[in-house]
């Protein structure tokens, strides 16, 4: 009997300390779903694509004009202001390697001032070709192409 | 037309066909036969314009629906801002709408029926949560008045649900404790402007990307944080390579260094330092523009014993004792170091006055290449001549006469314990130089949130502000408030509300018991978080979060109430070049999710004018309280049984019906104005723009802005206004006046030197009249001398390296949004901790190890990443803050800007251990 009361009364007292202030936010819910004082259990190491360039299959994307995801190792394929590696394959394509597609080969045209009729002081009036074969905004291609890690699933199901 | 489960397999057949059709087009693959098909379809989608969620730059977004599904989206081409391009996060705008844990449903904390602080969350009505959030405020102020309750939202409200908070909290109950998260983001930036021109936000825009020759960043990562507008400062760079200098400052190195020219690695505040001395060279290279700076400048100082906005307890608030490096800034010399100096001016902090151009040389004379250098230089690995040669290119591109320049910044110089100072000095530089205000020359604050500008700062959602510049503690922009609201004399509380950092100290003490966020995730995001989720959790304090998912914040609330997301509702933002976008309800809000704005208008339907109009006790007011204002309301037609939403809201948005089948209603819903009975957004907005009509912050009439990509304001005579101040661009300057800094703002001053104001010299106007509609003529800005000052926490021997936090490119803020996606999730699942190599190897660590992070004030662990896209200097280490997993605010510090109340997260003291 006696034991079973002390276990009781350290039952409570746990109980009583995990509602006290520095146990809180232990809801289940969120994307971690433990207390929020404590440090969080680590998730797995991201692994990205070890398959060389050339190697890889296209990713799926999830709609039709969303960037598509690099499926590929990116070890030693800086993209500086000296070097692009991704252009060196990607600007001529073919043999089954995705080229630019129309819209990096473009480049808007802007006008300035004020006219007639809008309010606006800067318009962008069309498209004209890019004197360089490419859009040269698009330089980095890392603000719109970037690596999956394949190992992770997603921390919720996404219903998009 | 295929109904149920056959129609939603028919969308996944024919975005599984589309997106096949067009990876086989970027290969140049013929088409199988009937696919192509596919990409005909397309055509039946619905595509309309809309507004980025992200970040401050601003991207006009087109979003594509079928039937009540967000299907695809991408960049408007008739943008000027981001001419039909987006970044990564950009372009799954509609896939944040889509996490399968959508809240749909309030939820509060109850025990046996009940609310208990200590019970389980269970869903309840919106009558019941409303309810319960109406007896708690109604309790508060009862026993304490306005200054027991809160409201904390951000820069990412609309600016229809910014106004409406703003109205609802100050005007109908009388407090002014609301503040946006945008006091963590750029507060100091609103400080910078206001004191140096008169009148808050950027003078340029962004076409000066392509104007200029030179883009020097001070802390800003662009690259990352500014996606789009680096596409910018890329292709401007790329097109003139010679001409166009790009300079990247940081306290590491970023991707913005695959760009630059020259790349600045510098220790962390000694930006202080970098600008005294680039304005000391121009003085000694004579590239002062003299003739800009004696007609449209004065110098001004300000008191430089100013505490770092710590707790008052903390003994730094009261003394600092300088390093060499200090005494020197301040002009006593090396032998000044050890001295102690009183903090005197901690509650005085933003006072300011005029100084004469000798003291200003004077105060500039210790900031010579030596002094700077050796303080400033923060990779040890750099020979120390090596930084000089940088410094001294530096200064020449801004002294160079015939080269213009933009200097960017956003949270390098904003979050930072002298923001205010470094904003000032920005603007010293270009000043001085005559590089301001002008095509291709400023000093050009970013912002980080999608609405900071449009919603945080113009509408005023901060505990001192109202909207268009207009502030609490002035009586007659009280009054000229209470007009437009049409409301009884004295309504507004003349007393400014507590800033963000102290509204959370107030939590932790008592004195504020009632916290509501919206659009924001305080738990995550406040510094010194350990404090910050006790205090939510204090049995008398009732945290209530209106959010989208269930957060880090939603763990710790009383009641979680669901809100509709980005394009679920109407909305407008206002980005970092003035240019306000406004956007229509694209699919309905899940389950019983509401807009933010729906949520104001209900609670307010809960408060009678005679339940918070009446006499209330209020400490610092005149007789320690608020009058009562019933005697007032026969004479306006208002009973004391009125309702704050009938006298805020309806009766003012009487005037504008909802009409579904308006050409501007284009077909879409509307669901707040559809359950009001009025168009609440139109009605508000065409309210909030009487605020800034005539004064410099003309906004265009409502249905405008569906009709063009965003507008910037001014908006005069239907034009939008490029850039401010400027005789040939602002319709506020006039012909032959060349510049005009018009701001109304601290135009009369005191004189002094750099110790301080001399009480015999009378105040002095910094204009030369003000004309028949009281517009200032021939303003002038002011050119400050700060000084450079120690940070309050430095590494030492126990915790000995420097933590940076931040954002990365795939991730927005807390990660909410942008860890539901899995396309972003698997690009940068976690945060990491970049540090050096050597960091890294004499704590045994290598990359991809756990390591373990220990400030004064918590603790993280997150894996060690060496020589990725950040590459830390010696002794300094970067975590960003997206991942709730790694609370990295647990480590930083609640000190802010003593002037702008802005937190610093930029640095702080760790230490970093293998796990």
């Amino acid at each position: 009997m006696k034991v079973t009361a002390t276990i009781f009364l350290a039952l409570g007292f746990l109980l009583a300390a995990c509602s006290s202030a520095n146990q809180a936010g232990c809801q289940s819910f969120s994307l971690r779903q433990d207390c929020l004082s404590k440090t969080a259990k680590p998730l797995p190491a991201p692994v990205y694509s070890s398959q060389g360039a050339g190697e890889s299959q296209l990713l799926v994307r999830s709609f039709a004009t969303a960037p598509p995801q690099i499926p590929h190792d990116m070890e030693g394929l800086p993209v500086t202001r000296e070097a692009n590696m991704c252009l060196t394959c990607h600007y001529p394509g073919g043999s089954g390697v995705p080229g630019l597609p129309a819209s990096h080969r473009s480049q808007p045209k802007i006008a300035l001032g004020h006219t007639q009729g809008s309010p606006q002081y800067t318009r962008v009036t069309g498209r004209e070709p890019a004197p360089e074969g490419f859009d040269q905004a698009r330089y980095f291609c890392n603000q719109c192409h970037v690596p999956q890690a394949g190992n992770l699933k997603p921390l919720v199901e996404n219903q998009f | 037309m295929p109904q149920g489960k056959q129609m939603e397999w028919n969308r996944r057949e024919f975005i599984k066909r589309s997106l096949a059709a067009s990876a086989a087009l970027a290969v140049g693959i013929e088409l199988p036969l009937g696919w192509s098909e596919a990409l005909a379809a397309q055509a039946d989608w619905n595509w309309d314009r809309a507004v980025c969620r992200f970040c401050g730059t601003g991207c006009a977004i087109q979003i594509a629906t079928e039937g009540d599904k967000v299907v695809a989206v991408k960049g408007d081409p008739d943008s000027p801002v981001n001419r039909g391009l987006l970044c990564v996060k950009g372009y799954h705008n509609g896939s944040i709408l889509y996490g399968k844990d959508r809240l749909t449903e309030p939820m509060l904390r109850m025990k046996n029926g009940k609310f208990d602080k200590k019970g389980e969350f269970t869903p309840v009505s919106w009558d019941q949560a409303l309810d319960q959030m109406a007896t708690q405020i109604k309790k508060v102020l009862a026993t304490d008045g306005p200054a027991g309750i809160s409201m904390f939202g951000s820069g990412q409200y609309t600016v229809d649900e910014g106004y409406a908070a703003n109205k609802l909290i100050k005007a109908g109950l009388r407090s002014n404790n609301l503040e946006p998260n945008a006091r963590h983001c750029m507060a100091s930036a609103v400080v910078g402007f206001i004191q140096t021109f008169g009148i808050d936000e950027p003078p340029g825009n962004y076409d000066d990307i392509e104007a200029t020759d030179t883009l020097v960043l001070w802390g800003a990562n662009m690259a990352e944080m500014h996606p789009i507008l680096w596409t910018r400062v890329t292709s401007a760079k790329l097109k003139r390579p010679e001409r166009v200098q790009v300079v990247n400052l940081s306290t590491y190195r970023n991707r913005c260094s695959d760009l630059a020219d020259l790349e600045i690695i510098f220790a962390p505040n000694t930006d202080l330092a970098i600008f005294n001395y680039i304005a000391r060279e121009l003085l000694q290279q004579k590239a002062v523009d003299w003739d800009f700076v004696n007609q449209h400048c004065v110098f001004a100082a300000g008191p430089t014993d100013i505490g770092y906005g710590l707790p008052k307890k903390d003994r730094r608030e009261h003394e600092v004792i300088l390093s060499k490096a200090g005494a020197i800034a301040l002009g006593l010399g090396a032998a000044g170091a050890g001295q102690k100096v009183a903090q005197e001016n901690t509650a005085t902090a933003g006072k300011h006055w005029v100084i004469s151009k000798e003291e200003f040389i004077k105060g500039l004379e210790p900031y010579d290449l030596d002094y700077v250098a050796n303080l400033a230089k923060g990779d040890a690995s750099e020979s120390i001549e090596n930084f000089k040669a940088k410094l001294v290119t530096l200064a020449g591109l801004y002294a160079e006469k015939a080269r213009k320049v933009v200097s960017f910044w956003t949270m390098g110089m904003n979050q930072h314990v002298r923001g205010s100072w470094v904003n000032e000095q920005a603007y010293m530089v270009h000043l001085l130089a005559g590089k301001q205000a002008s095509p291709g020359n400023g000093a050009f604050s970013l912002t980080g949130q999608p609405s900071a500008c449009g919603t945080a700062r113009e509408v005023g959602t901060f505990s001192h502000r109202l909207p268009a510049d207009w502030v609490i503690a002035n009586p007659a922009h009280r009054q000229a408030t209470e007009k437009i609201w049409n409301l009884p004399q004295g309504t507004l509380n003349p007393v400014p509300g507590s800033h963000a950092v102290k509204i959370m100290r107030e939590l932790e003490s008592g004195k504020i018991k009632f916290f509501w966020s919206q659009v924001a995730n305080p738990f995550q995001d406040y510094p010194n978080l350990n404090r910050a989720i006790a205090a939510a959790r204090k049995p008398d304090a009732f945290v209530v979060v209106s959010d989208v998912y269930p957060t880090v914040s939603c763990k710790v609330a009383d009641l979680i109430l669901p809100s509709a997301m980005i394009f679920e509702k109407w909305g407008a933002y206002g980005n970092a070049e003035r240019r306000t976008q406004h956007w229509r309800e694209q699919v309905p809000p899940p389950g019983n999710a509401k807009g933010d704005t729906w949520q104001y208008l209900e609670l307010a339907k809960r408060f009678t004018l005679a339940e918070v109009w009446g006499e209330t006790p209020l400490a610092k007011a005149p007789g320690g309280k608020l009058p009562s204002l019933l005697g007032q309301l026969g004479a306006m037609g208002y009973t004391p049984e009125d309702s704050l939403f009938e006298v805020l809201f309806k009766r003012p948005g009487a005037a504008f019906p909802w009409d579904a089948k308006s050409p501007l209603a284009k077909g879409k819903r509307n669901h707040i104005a559809q359950e009001q009975g009025y168009f609440v957004q139109k009605a508000l907005w065409e309210e909030y723009r009487r605020f800034g009509d005539g004064h410099g912050h003309d906004l265009a009439p409502y249905d405008t802005y569906f009709e063009v990509p965003g507008l910037r304001w001014p908006v005069v005579d239907g034009k939008e206004t490029p850039w401010r101040y400027h005789q040939d661009y602002d319709p506020y300057v006039k012909k032959g006046e060349g510049f005009n800094f018009y701001g109304p703002a601290f135009k009369e001053l005191p004189q002094g030197d750099l110790q301080g104001v001399d009480a015999s010299a009378p105040k002095v106007k910094l204009f030369a009249s003000k004309d028949a509609q009281g517009h200032i003529r021939g303003g002038k800005a002011k050119i400050f001398f700060r000084p450079y000052a120690d940070p309050p926490e430095m590494p030492d021997q126990e915790y000995d390296l420097w933590l940076c936090t931040g954002r990365v490119l795939e991730h927005w803020h807390s990660g909410t949004m942008t860890r539901r996606v899995p396309e972003l999730y698997q690009a940068v699942p976690n945060a990491t901790v970049a540090l050096h190599p050597e960091d890294a190897k004499s704590r045994g660590l290598k990359n991809g190890d756990l390591a373990k992070i220990v400030s004064r004030r918590g603790e993280v662990q997150a894996r060690v990443e060496i020589g990725g896209r950040n590459q830390m200097p010696l002794g300094s280490v970067y975590v960003p803050w997206f991942d709730e997993h790694i609370l990295i605010n647990k480590l930083t510090l609640d000190q802010t800007c003593p002037i702008s109340k802005q937190t610093d997260y930029k640095k702080c003291a760790v230490k970093l251990t293998k796990v």
